[in-house]
This record gives C-alpha cells, structure tokens and sequence, in this order.
C-alpha cells in the first residue's frame, strides 16, 4: 500500500511540473503591423482606414485585416508564409468589390463586422432587443461618426491600434449626438491571457475587439435606452448550414471576477479548419472593470444573412469576396448589452463589450498557476501525513531485536 | 451521564444537604432556577443582536431619509467592529479583574442600551457624527455584553449543559438578528404611513421602538444579576476562597492549547462571515440563481445553526469529545466548500453541509476554553478570543473584497479553503499536544473528565485497573470502550495482563505522573 501511495505521489509531482513547464512554452508568432499599406498620397483625405497585421509562424502567416472605413469589420486570412496581401487602392477607395487579395490563395479565410449599430427603448425592462418594437428601435450608422486614429502600439508580439468614433452627425436627418466609441483592437503573438478585463484567453491565432460606448447621447423620446450590435459572420461553408452558440460554464473566474460563463461559436470544420467568435457574457458599466460594474450581455439566434439587405456592399468583407458572398454561408447575429434588472445605458453612459476572433479551436482554460499551487498542498499534505505516519507506525511496529524481553513469550 | 441535570456545582460539597434554603421547587441548585437564568441570559443578548442589524435591515430608508451615501452608511458598521478588536479584549479582563460579573454585565448592557439611545437621537435629529458616537458606545458594550454572557454561561452551566447553552446562545443571536430584518422593514411602514412621521424623524422614531428591545434586555439583565447574587448567597459559592487578583500580565502564562483554539477562532470564521456576507452575488453569478432565492440560500448558514446549534450543544454534551467534534466540523466545512468551489451541485447541499459544520464547530470550539483556562480569567480568555476573532474578520473582509474585485470567486474559495485547511490542522495539532500534555482531557467524555478532575493521572489507572483487576482477557471491555481510540499505554498493558509479564518499569507515559497506586497496582 506504502509504494501505491508514494508511486501516485510522484506521478502527481510530476504532472504538476509538466503543467509549470508546459505553459511557459508555446508556439509563437512575430507580429508586424502596417495602416493602409503603400497607399502613400492617395489615401489622404480620403476616410480609407485599414490596418494590417500579419502574424508569422514556421508554418503559415495570419493576415488581420482590421477596417473602419465603413462598418468596423475583421477578416482573417490564413496563408503560406510566401503570400502576400495586394490591394487596388483605386479600387478599394471607390469600394468595388475584389478590391484587395492574396498573391496566393488562402489556405482558410473568416470574416466579421459588426454590421449595425442599434438603440432600443427597453420600456419592459427585459433587457432584449427582440421585445422592443420597431418604433422603439433605432439604427446608428458607423459612417455618420467621426472617426479618428488615435495610438498605435506595435510589438514583435503584440500590436494594439485603437480607433476612436465621434461626433455622430446623421446628413439625412441633420440628427447630431455626442459621445464617442472607442475600439481597441488586439493583435497577439503568443497564448496568453490579454490584459484588459475580461482578461480572456487567446491563441497566437486571435485578435480581440473590445468596444466602449462612452457618453453616447440617447434618442430623446426613449425614456430606456440600450444598445445593440449587429454582427455578421461570412466563412466559406455551405450556405445552409447554421451556426450555433455554444455556451460553456466553467469553475473558474480568476481572470474574468464574476463571470463564469464563455460563450463560443465555432464554424463548421473544413479540411481540419475553422475558426470562432468567443466572448464573455459581460459588459462593463464603469472605466472600473470589477465585479461590482459589470452587467451581462444577451444573443439572439443566429439567422442568416444571404441577401444584401443585411449587409452593406461596401463592407471589407465585400470587398474582399464580391458577389461570391451570395454563395457562401454569410449570417447574422446580434449582442444587446445589460442585462435584465440592471441599470439602463441612459443611467450609466457607458458600456463595453469584448470579443476574440480566432482560427482553429478555442484554447482551453486551465486553471492558473497558483490555484494548481493550493490544490497540490491542499492533497499532497495528507497524503505526506499518511506517508509519514505510516512509516513511523511501520518503525515503532517492526519486532524488535532479539534483546527485547517480550518476544521470548510467544 | 452520571453528573445528572439535578446536580449542584462542586463548590456547595461543604453545605448540608438539607439547608432550607436549598429545598423547593425554585432552589438554585434545581433545573427551573438554572433554565429561567438560561432564558434570561438568552434574553440580555436579544436587544444587542436586534439592534446591530438595524442599519441593514432600513439600509434603502438610511439612504433616502438621511439622504445618506453608501459610504457613509458603511462606517456605521466600521465604527462598531474596528474599536471592538481592542475593547473586546478590555472589557473581557475589567470584567474578571474589577467588575465582576455581575456588575459587569449590567455596566455593559447599560453601555448598550445608551449607545442605541444616542444612535436613535442621532437618527431623529440627522446629526450623523452622533450616530456615529452611538453604534461607537453601541459596539463597545454589544460586544463586551457578548464576552460577559459567556462568562455567565460557564459560571452557571460547566460541566452540565454547557455546550447547549453556547449553542443556545448562538441560535439566539441568529434569531435576534433575523427577526430584526422581518419587522423592522414593517415598523418602519407603520410610522411612516400610520403615525405619519416623515424622512429623518420617521428613522428616528423606528430607531427608539427598537431601543425598546434593549430595555427588555436591561431588565433581563438586572433579574439575572439578582438571581446570580441570591444563587451565590446560597451555594456559598466563592466562600472561603481568597479573591483571586486578576492581573493583565496573566495573559502570557495562558496555556499554549488556548492560543491554538484562538487561532481556530480565527482561522474558521473567515471561511463563514465575510463568506456569507459576499455569497449572495456568488449564487446569482455561479448558479444564475434569482436574487430573492440567492439571498435564501445564502442565509441558510445561520438559519440551519439556530436550529442546529443547540441540537449539537446537547450532543457535545452528552458526548464530551470535543476535538472529535471539532475536526470533524472543520471537514465538513471544507467540503462544502470544496464542492461549492470545485463543482455545480446544487448549493443548497453545500450551504447545509455548511451550516451544520459551522453549528456543530460553534457547540464545540467555545466551550473548549472554558475547559483550558481558570474560571476567574475566563472573561479575560473570551475577550482575547473575540477580539483576536473580530481582527480577523475585519481585517479578512477587506482582503476578501479585493481578491473577488481582482481574481474572482473561484479564488476567494481558494482563500477560504486555505483558512480551513490551516484551521485543520491546528485542530490535529491541538489534538496531539492535548493527548501529550493531559492524555487527552479536552476529547474525553464528560465521565472521564469528571474522574480525571479528581486524579489528572486517572486515564493511566483507570486502564490498568481495569485491565490489572480481570482475568486479563478482553470480554470485559464493553462495546463502547472498544470503540475508543487505543491509547498506546492500553496496548501494551492488555498485551502485559494476556501473557502475564510484568509491566515495566520504564513506560514513559507514567514518568510525569506521581502515581500513588503506582506500586500498588504492580
């Protein structure tokens, strides 16, 4: 019994040590970051603004390709490390499609944009868009605002471009509100968790977005504003296929405090290859991103997309795949922040919302260093205990040397 | 038990059994006389209890009335426990070493009763440094009341029922608690509406009907005092012995054992207090529970052990055992907290689980003092224990904020497992050291203790006798001495009367002991 104990001991050492080596190493890539590359004079005075990232690793290089001249939108290109991203500039800025491409044929491609911008009067307090009506819900164009570039941080592992919309201006209408929407977009390198709570988990193959609505002035007549988003989702699958979020309920909080919960949705594997969309169901109230300002976000079912009265033709992702859009799986989904009970964004003025676009699988949680550190003592100690005493039972146990007096009776 | 129910203390062996005095059927020596002063001194603690929560229980009328701010509001809880972490251990010692404790309680209950007085005023005028100087007065007193009760608990009930009355005690500081937070929110409704007070004077009004429960409690106290003195008269307790002089130096000749059971004190309750006090958005945010259910389930802890506590109290005293006791509640608790951290059954499993542990650890844990320190520095011990405990927690609360703020629950789990693991271990700990020194006087039975406190050296004879005296075979030992821990000394010496050897000389668990049967036995 001795040697099971001692030997399972050991292989437990030993796992907790794989665990400790295992996490410092990891594949990575090398992140370089350029905004709207070569264009030089002709991108001047011009409201192009598209930044690339491209993340190189031994076997392929991954393009981001973050735009904002239109809807803020996100594609991903996975490449041979020979490919390289071409763009018709003459063409990208008139936004005819097939404007941009790659010298090679992507090996998997994935976009997102964030479609819509929405406002809806949550008159029942339920917190879902899909209870309001149409005259209490309210479409805020992304091309209305002022966009500004504003910060660029660009490491050989990390690249981080914030982009800031302001001064809403509708010329149909002559509507103007205040306010701005700040985007930080993330570019990493290496598996990590990102610094910016959530503090969600990412590959080397992901990029976060996290967006905050900060002041934004609410329409007049809705007495219980909220906002919504509308995203939409292209990857080239079947066109009747329909995506699925996956909701996961985890353990463990330690990065996200208060949250348990992951939401995932994951394309349909092609070749071995898909890429998700994953965030948190949670959206910050306050600058101060702790438990007690965080409120939850709510999804709706995911419909499809496959006509162009749901997406805008001047989209990047447009761009990028032309008419082919019509024959691919293009679907829409939308993400309201607040959750039911809890304050309105007419209350708070602020809200945020963080999301990770990968290709491949999600990386697994694991829990962190530390908690492997207590639980290890936590079922090691007695364990040592009961070793220990068993021992010294086994000692004192042990017949003694012929001297001792009392064995002679046996 | 053989020291039945009907029994009076030691001290009363030198009087005459059919002294006048003691006959009938209101005789301090008898149960009606001992179970009114339980009901009173259950009683005294009520108005303390009620009153402490009286800020939480109106917490949206403070804010709206007094147009006070969440932050404000929170002091008026700081201001109570902060001082305590000091004047708990003060008042604990002026308790043995000047007042009394009969004095000593009225002089507390007093304090109290003005603290909430001056908090009310406070209230009625919204002068809110006065309302601070109330719960300041407020809290000196509660919680030296609270040390002064269970000083009176030990006087009236060691070696009887004393572990159902700490329990009884608990469960009534639950209660007081509780039905603070049902009726408060209606009194508030019938001065606003009925008597037609409005915002500060309406707070001020509520608060002066709930110093009303602090005056029953005054008057509780003044008849338990009079009782007390009579039951004295009449026992001749303390006549003859010289007054022992209390002296605050004391403190470093408590044993060792008392330190450790401090720890426990200490360590446990961070796993339980500022648990409960977070664990209402831990269920809404885990278990995705509706808030009116998560408050239910969270405030199940204390409404399991105002049930529970007493129920234990009797079974501790029945049983003696308390370390076994002790440990086993301190498992308890890590289960529950390990299945609340480390899975999704359902919490109300866990949060039973819970309120049992931390029930059957408060019959257990308390009255362990009362066994390990001399009854003339008892309110000095307690107050240590308190204060120490209320430095803790105060100390842990803010801590335990932070970690939820920056790691999250799970990690707060984590924090409170380690708590309880160090909690563990020091229950082991004392568990040893407490077998070494008197051969395990605080986990005996209340038969054995008895015995033990007539010879410390009883535990050894009894087993050699007992073994010494038969044919030497086991058939004598009954099912219940079979089920007892084998000390090592029993082993051998079973093992010495079946082969018929002489014990020797040199067993060392006899070397500390002068042993007058020693040679006669052999």
């Amino acid at each position: 019994m001795m040697s099971s104990v001692d030997h399972r001991t050991l292989n437990f050492v030993f796992f907790v040590f794989l665990m400790v080596i295992s996490s410092a190493n990891s594949l990575q890539r090398t992140l370089n970051y350029a905004f709207n590359e070569d264009c030089k004079e002709l991108c001047k005075n011009t409201n192009v603004r598209l930044a690339h990232v491209t993340a190189i690793g031994p076997n392929d290089t991954l393009h981001y390709l973050w735009d904002f001249t239109k809807n803020p939108s996100i594609l991903i290109a996975v490449t041979s490390p020979a490919a390289k991203l071409v763009i018709d500039w003459h063409k990208y800025i008139m936004r005819i499609p097939n404007s941009l491409n790659f010298t090679e044929k992507p090996i998997y491609i994935f976009g997102v944009s964030i479609e819509r911008l929405l406002e809806f009067n949550d008159i029942n307090d339920k917190a879902r868009i899909d209870e309001a009506t149409d005259k209490n819900i309210k479409e805020l164009k992304f091309e209305n605002f002022e966009w500004h570039y504003k910060n660029i941080t660009s490491k050989d592992n990390f690249v981080e471009l914030y982009m800031k919309a302001s001064k809403y201006h509708n010329p149909e209408t002559n509507e103007r509100r205040h306010g701005i929407i700040k985007f930080l977009m993330h570019g990493f390198g290496t598996l990590n968790h990102s610094r910016i709570t959530p503090c969600m988990l990412h590959s080397e193959n992901a990029t976060q977005i996290d967006i905050t609505l900060e002041n934004i002035e609410t329409e007049r007549s809705f007495s219980k504003s909220r906002f919504a988003f509308e995203l939409l989702i292209v990857s080239d699958n079947d066109p009747n296929t329909l995506l699925e979020v996956n909701t996961k309920r985890k353990l463990d909080d330690e990065f996200t405090p208060g949250i348990f919960e992951i939401l995932e949705l994951s394309t349909p594997v092609i070749y071995k290859k898909s890429a998700y969309l994953q965030w948190r169901p949670v959206s910050y109230i306050k600058p101060d991103r702790d438990v007690t300002n965080s409120s939850s976000t709510v999804f709706y079912p995911i419909k499809n997309a496959t006509t162009d009265i749901y997406f805008s033709n001047t989209n990047l992702l447009y761009m990028y795949y032309g008419e082919n859009m019509f024959n691919i799986l293009v679907q829409r989904m939308n993400i309201s922040l607040g959750g039911k009970g809890d304050n309105v964004y007419k209350e708070t003025q602020y809200a945020t919302w963080t999301f990770i676009v990968g290709y491949g699988f999600p990386p697994e949680e694991r829990f962190s260093n530390i908690v492997i550190m207590i639980i290890s003592i936590g079922v090691g100690l007695p364990l040592l205990i009961l070793i220990m005493s068993g021992i010294y039972v086994c000692v004192r146990r042990r017949p003694k040397q012929p001297s001792d007096e009392f064995t002679h009776h046996r | 038990m053989e020291g039945g129910i009907m029994d009076g203390p030691e001290v009363t062996l030198s009087r005459s059994e059919d002294d006048p005095s003691l006959q009938g059927c209101f005789s301090p020596k008898r149960a009606p006389f001992r179970f009114l002063g339980l009901a009173l001194m259950c009683f005294m603690g009520f108005g303390s209890y009620f009153c402490y929560d009286n800020p939480g229980a109106l917490q949206d009328n403070f804010k709206n009335d007094l147009n006070m701010s969440t932050k404000k509001f929170v002091l008026l809880y700081s201001i109570y426990s902060w001082p305590n972490v000091i004047l708990c251990f003060i008042g604990g010692f002026l308790l043995d070493s000047l007042f009394g404790i009969r004095w000593g309680t009225i002089i507390y209950m007093s304090l109290t009763l003005f603290g909430q007085l001056i908090f009310a005023i406070g209230g009625y005028t919204n002068v809110f440094w006065l309302m601070m100087l109330g719960r300041f007065i407020f809290g000196i007193g509660a919680e030296s009341l609270a040390v002064a009760q269970n000083s009176y608990a030990v006087l009236w009930f060691k070696g009887k029922e004393l572990n159902m009355v700490f329990g009884l005690q608990l469960s009534f500081a639950r209660v007081g608690s509780t039905v603070n937070f049902l009726v408060m929110e209606d009194i508030y409704n019938y001065v606003s509406k009925t008597l037609g007070y409005l915002g500060a004077e309406c707070i001020g009004t509520v608060l002066f009907l709930a110093t009303l429960t602090c005056v029953a409690s005054m008057i509780c106290t003044l008849v338990l005092g009079c009782m007390d003195s009579h039951a004295e008269k009449v026992l001749r307790r303390n006549e003859g012995e010289e007054p022992t002089i209390v002296r605050l130096t004391d403190v470093k000749d408590f044993k060792n054992i008392f330190w450790l059971v401090t720890w426990i004190c200490v360590s446990y309750y961070i796993a339980i207090f500022p648990f409960v006090s977070l664990g209402k958005v831990y269920f809404i945010r885990k278990y995705e529970f509706e808030p009116a259910v998560a408050n239910t389930v969270n405030s199940m802890v204390y409404s399991i052990s105002a049930i529970a506590s007493p129920l234990f109290g009797i079974l501790v005293d029945k049983s003696g055992k308390n370390i076994l006791w002790l440990v086993l509640s301190i498992i308890g608790s890590l289960v529950a907290h390990g299945l609340l951290a480390f899975t999704y059954v359902s919490p109300y499993v866990c949060m039973i689980l819970l309120g049992l542990s931390y029930s059957m650890l408060a019959s257990s844990l308390w009255p362990l003092i009362a066994l390990i320190i001399p009854e003339h520095q008892l309110g000095t011990a307690y107050g240590i224990a308190q204060a120490l405990q209320n430095l803790g927690l105060a100390i842990t609360s803010i801590v335990c904020g932070i970690i939820v703020d920056n790691h999250g629950y799970f990690m707060l789990e984590m924090f409170f497992f380690t708590w309880l693991w160090i909690s563990l271990i020091t229950a082991i700990i004392i568990w040893i050291s407490d077998s070494n020194s008197t051969g395990g006087y605080l986990n005996m039975s209340p038969k054995q203790r008895e015995l033990y406190e007539k010879n410390p050296c009883l535990p050894q004879i009894m087993e050699r006798e007992k073994l010494l005296s038969g044919d030497g075979s086991t058939s004598d030992l009954s099912g219940d001495d079979l089920l007892q821990p084998q000390s090592d000394t029993r082993m051998r010496n079973r093992y010495l009367t079946r082969i018929g050897a002489e014990t020797p000389v040199h067993i060392k668990e006899f070397a500390h002991c002068v042993f007058p049967l020693y040679s006669i036995c052999l």
